[in-house]
């Protein structure tokens, strides 16, 4: 079998049904959640023209600018500020931590779906998404859109990408702020497995940005309970060497260690003003939307 | 501090369990991948050294555990003045001599086992408790040393063995020669620690030099550890027949014939009702009569009566109530049951008339009974001339007398010498016509056949008015010791006008075949008037006076029958002393001459007929000779020829009467081993072995290893399940 080059990833009929699947999934759990609901989470704003862009496949050919077309024959899309409610930038940790999984979800495969369902759920409010994945710094990277037909390329987006690196959150977050000049929401759905105060610098560097964050701190449910038992040996995701040790005598101070880190970062969070939800991957979905969402009405009530 | 069970230290190899364990362990390590490694480095960095020191801690907890029940199961043990080494590991730097007495005392019994079963059992602690690698002799002792193991040996199988088959004897005991020679043996080994055990009753009668023993043991006691053992206990009550012999002159056929038996009270009260029996053979007893009271520490004698129905040889044995010393409870003698005795009468000067011949008074005494009974009677008489002499075949002849006989030819010398050396009797009477330069020259100074030269005579026949008297007391001969009870009459009243004076040879005769002269009976003025001597298997009985009445009347008195009786009784019978043997001595007796070359199967007391052995009859000495020397034991031995019903022999062995005397060493007797000897009371409830080992090893503290296993192991349950907890 050839090796799963990105082309071949976004060709590879195994990674489509997969991308399908999570856009369906992501759709059944939406439409599922919205059944019921009444009232966008997302104000809308006028529309105002901002600037050009050259077309690029998949964009609405309504709006491209035919005046350009007609003198310059080339292809523009009319772009408008506040073309949308709100334009939220979806961060999807991609290091290698992610791939941890104590059942059959791992960690990443969790923020995928998290991902795709708040990608589907923005868009089908007509809202705009921008979709990337990082991990030591941007991977793969889906611009913003809020054409909910870009779903399916965002869900290829997601399903094709393969971990490889360490995190670097904070450089992410930096290169994000960097690029978007137009505040937003950024949507950060990581383990947060990275240096603390660089996590929470680039936290602020985007909330001094005018940027509002939301955290999704996905955890796998072992790594909140530490269950092992014996002797086991543990291997680093993320080249940190391997320690053998029996874990049920450390569960305690692990569990201290590990509680301390998550409450430092939601206060870190909660300091930056920036929604901090913790998730663990044997948690339905629908109560990650949920979340997700009441942190929008308590904001915006 | 030692091991008893040295082996099992190889158990401390078990510690490598835990380790093996934990090895193993690490095959079964689950592996699983991790992202919060950080949180988890920071965790075991904070808690690993606890967690390594605690594991550290719950290893060698293991491990001592393994220790210590490795230790506990060695059996350590700790003697005060160091470390006494890997008992038995490796081999050991020991030799021991065990003796074992065998003789008689030791059949004593509490009931259920005799002392020498216990001095069996003690032997075998003994064996037990020499380490291995040492070596052992085993030695059986009692008045003689058997050294069936002679030299250490590291055999202990074999030791075993020999101490399992050992037999009680009924020998006696003297345990100082014994353990002189033990002493010996054990001065020749190389060995860094000798030791000698010596397993006995503690029967004082058989310790007789105490000092001199004392002495020998003080001054190898620095090499070698002596340690007496004392098994039993003393009993307070014991009779014993310490002796039975026939007191008839003879045993003839169908008449009564007595026996003197002899009855010693041991114990330390009075013996009352003593009820002693006595029977031929393995008939019932024949007659039986009780002794009304034998102090303690006396003896008693009483006679009683027994009928032989055959000639030939038999057994008498007198019984008494079993006690607990069943040794000397019965005592056996064997007789040779006279047919018929012929004497051959050489009538020196036989006269004109019948009563003018030398031998008339002789003859009737010898027979006297009416003519017509004479053919019936067992005593024949035959009567020749000394000329005649050269042709009679004297060995018909149970006795042969000289009387007033001039000499005799050197070829009749030779003969009598061959007579007298197979067990024939000789009776000399001097007279007018003897010729006293030949006896004294060839008689007494050539061939050493009379007792006494015959010296210058005294008195003068013709004149009866000076006479002479035998002694009236002091008939210490056995010949005439029954004039000792004054209800048989006395030897005094003869009349004795003319004898010889009787110069005994000296006593220290270089000839082991010829015995030291005796006096039978002297005059009352001390001068010897009848002596004896035994030459070969036979004896020479010399009168100083005449057989007739030329010099003296003793021959026409009363007296005169049982005397001569008497004498011939003791010249039949001495050959059979040679029936009646001591314990343990050699029995040599002369066959006829058809038994020549013939095997006996011989018997010993109380043998199951399929424990027998094998002896022949040999030519020693120009004699056939019966040799046996396997008489250990008490009793009747028959000698029979293949399966015959009648035996060819029957002989009896008596024990030492010294061996019913059962009192112990007193304390202040074992006092004089203090210092030189060990002296321990073995009972069946103390282990000789275990004492012997902890006074090797010291004490035993095996169980305080036990403890301290327990304890460490609760403290490595504790520990493991506090440290496993979660923290």
């Amino acid at each position: 079998m050839a090796a799963k080059s990105p082309e071949n990833t976004l060709l590879d009929p195994v990674a489509i049904q997969s991308a399908e699947h999570l856009g369906l999934q992501a759709r059944s759990v939406v439409e599922g959640y919205m059944a019921g609901a009444h009232r966008s989470p997302f104000r809308g704003f006028a529309i105002e023209f901002a600037q050009h862009r050259e077309y690029v496949p998949g964009d609405d050919t309504r709006h491209l600018d035919w005046k350009v077309l007609g003198k310059s024959d080339r292809y523009y899309i009319k772009q408008y500020e506040q073309e949308t409610n709100y334009v939220a930038h979806l961060l999807l940790d991609g290091s290698e931590s992610m791939k941890y999984a104590s059942g059959k979800v791992s960690k990443l495969d969790y923020g995928r779906t998290i991902a795709a369902c708040l990608a589907y759920l923005i868009l089908l409010q007509r809202d705009a998404v921008a979709v990337g994945v990082f991990d030591a710094k941007m991977r793969e990277y889906q611009p913003r859109t809020d054409s909910l037909a870009k779903i399916h390329q965002i869900c290829q987006m997601l399903t094709a990408f393969v971990p490889t690196e360490q995190t670097a959150i904070s450089n992410a977050l930096t290169e994000i702020a960097r690029q978007v000049k137009r505040r937003g929401i950024v949507i950060l759905i990581s383990d947060l497995m990275d240096d603390e105060e660089k996590i929470t610098q680039g936290i602020q560097h985007l909330r001094f940005g005018g940027h509002e964050v939301i955290v999704f701190h996905v955890l796998d449910p072992f790594e909140l309970t530490f269950p092992f038992q014996g002797s086991v040996e543990f291997e680093g995701l993320e080249a940190q060497g391997r320690i053998l040790t029996r874990p049920s005598e450390l569960r305690k101070s692990y569990l201290e260690e590990f509680g301390a880190f998550l409450d430092r970062m939601r206060l870190a969070c909660e300091r930056a003003g920036c929604p901090y939800v913790r998730i663990s991957t044997d948690q339905p979905w629908a109560d990650v939307l949920s979340a997700f969402l009441a942190t929008r009405q308590h904001r915006y009530g | 501090m030692a091991f008893l069970n040295p082996l099992l230290l190889f158990g401390i190899i078990g510690i490598a369990a835990p380790i093996i364990i934990h090895l193993l362990a690490k095959k079964r390590i689950k592996r699983t991948l991790w992202a919060a490694m950080k949180f988890l480095k920071i965790v075991v960095e904070k808690n690993q050294r606890r967690l390594t020191l605690e594991d550290l801690i719950l290893l060698i907890l293991r491990c001592l555990v393994l220790i210590a029940l490795a230790l506990a199961m060695a059996r350590p043990s700790f003697k005060q003045g160091g470390f006494g080494g890997f008992g038995g590991f490796g081999g050991s730097n020991e030799a021991a001599i065990i003796l074992l007495d065998h003789s008689a005392s030791m059949s004593q019994s509490d009931g259920a086992a005799s002392k020498f079963d216990k001095a069996q059992k003690a032997a075998e602690e003994a064996l037990d408790a020499l380490p291995s690698g040492s070596s052992v002799a085993v030695w059986l002792v009692s008045d003689v040393v058997k050294n069936v193991i002679p030299e250490p040996t590291r055999d202990f199988a074999l030791a075993r063995k020999v101490i399992r088959a050992a037999q009680r004897s009924d020998r006696g005991t003297e345990l100082p020669a014994a353990l002189r020679q033990a002493v010996e043996v054990m001065q020749r080994q190389t060995t860094a620690v000798k030791q000698i055990f010596l397993l006995t009753d503690g029967q004082a009668a058989g310790w007789k030099q105490l000092a001199d023993t004392r002495l020998l043991l003080d001054s190898v006691k620095k090499d070698i550890q002596t340690r007496l053992v004392l098994v039993g206990e003393s009993e307070q009550h014991n009779l014993g027949v310490t002796g039975l012999r026939m007191s008839s002159a003879l045993a003839p056929v169908n008449q009564p014939v007595r026996f003197e038996v002899e009855v010693a009270n041991y114990g330390v009260e009075e013996a009352r009702n003593v009820q002693v029996s006595i029977g031929v053979d393995a008939e019932p007893p024949g007659d039986e009569a009780g002794i009304e009271s034998i102090p303690p520490g006396e003896s008693k004698r009483l006679s009683l009566f027994v009928q032989f129905r055959d000639p030939g040889f038999h057994s008498v044995t007198a019984h008494l109530p079993a006690d607990r010393n069943p040794a000397d409870d019965q005592r056996a003698v064997a007789v040779r049951v006279i047919g018929e005795i012929n004497v051959l009468l050489v009538d020196g000067d036989p006269g004109v008339e019948p009563r003018e011949s030398e031998v008339f008074y002789l003859r009737n005494a010898l027979v006297p009974v009416p003519p017509e009974q004479r053919e019936k009677y067992y005593i024949k008489t035959k009567t020749i001339s000394p000329a005649d002499l050269q042709t009679a075949k004297l060995s018909d002849y149970e006795a042969v007398v000289l009387a007033n006989v001039l000499d005799v030819p050197e070829v009749v010398l030779a003969g009598l010498e061959k007579y007298l050396r197979a067990g024939g009797g000789l009776i000399v009477f001097p007279g007018g016509r003897m010729s006293v330069t030949f006896y004294n020259e060839q008689l007494f100074t050539e061939r050493g056949f009379l007792p006494a030269a015959f010296g210058p005579p005294r008195g003068e026949a013709e004149q009866q008015e000076k006479f002479f008297h035998l002694q009236t007391k002091n008939y210490e001969h056995p010949i005439v010791s029954i004039w000792k009870d004054p209800a048989a009459g006395t030897l005094g009243t003869a009349n004795f006008y003319r004898a010889f004076l009787l110069q005994p040879a000296k006593s220290d005769v270089p000839r082991p075949d010829i015995g030291p002269p005796a006096l039978i009976l002297k005059y009352e003025d001390g001068q010897p008037a009848v002596m004896e001597r035994t030459w070969g298997y036979g004896r020479v009985i010399q009168f100083s006076s005449t057989a007739d009445s030329a010099w003296n009347d003793l021959c026409i008195r009363p007296i005169f029958v049982p005397l001569i009786h008497r004498i011939l009784g003791a010249i039949v019978t001495r050959q059979d002393e040679h029936l009646n043997l001591r314990v343990g001595t050699k029995l040599s007796y002369v066959m006829d001459s058809e038994m020549l070359g013939k095997d006996l199967t011989i018997t010993k007391p109380g043998a199951k007929k399929d424990a027998t052995s094998l002896r022949r009859v040999t030519l020693q000495a120009g004699l056939p000779l019966l040799q046996f020397d396997e008489t250990d034991i008490a009793g009747v031995y028959d000698a029979r020829i293949g399966d015959d019903a009648v035996p060819a022999l029957r002989f009896a062995t008596q024990s030492d009467p010294a061996e019913s005397r059962l009192e112990e060493l007193s304390p202040a007797d074992l006092k004089v081993f203090d210092g030189v000897a060990q002296i321990i009371r073995w009972s069946p409830e103390h282990s000789l072995r275990t004492a012997l080992q902890k006074e090797r090893t010291g004490s035993e503290f095996w169980l305080a290893f036990v403890i301290l296993a327990l304890v460490l192991a609760v403290a490595e349950t504790w520990f493991g399940n506090r440290w496993s907890r979660s923290k």
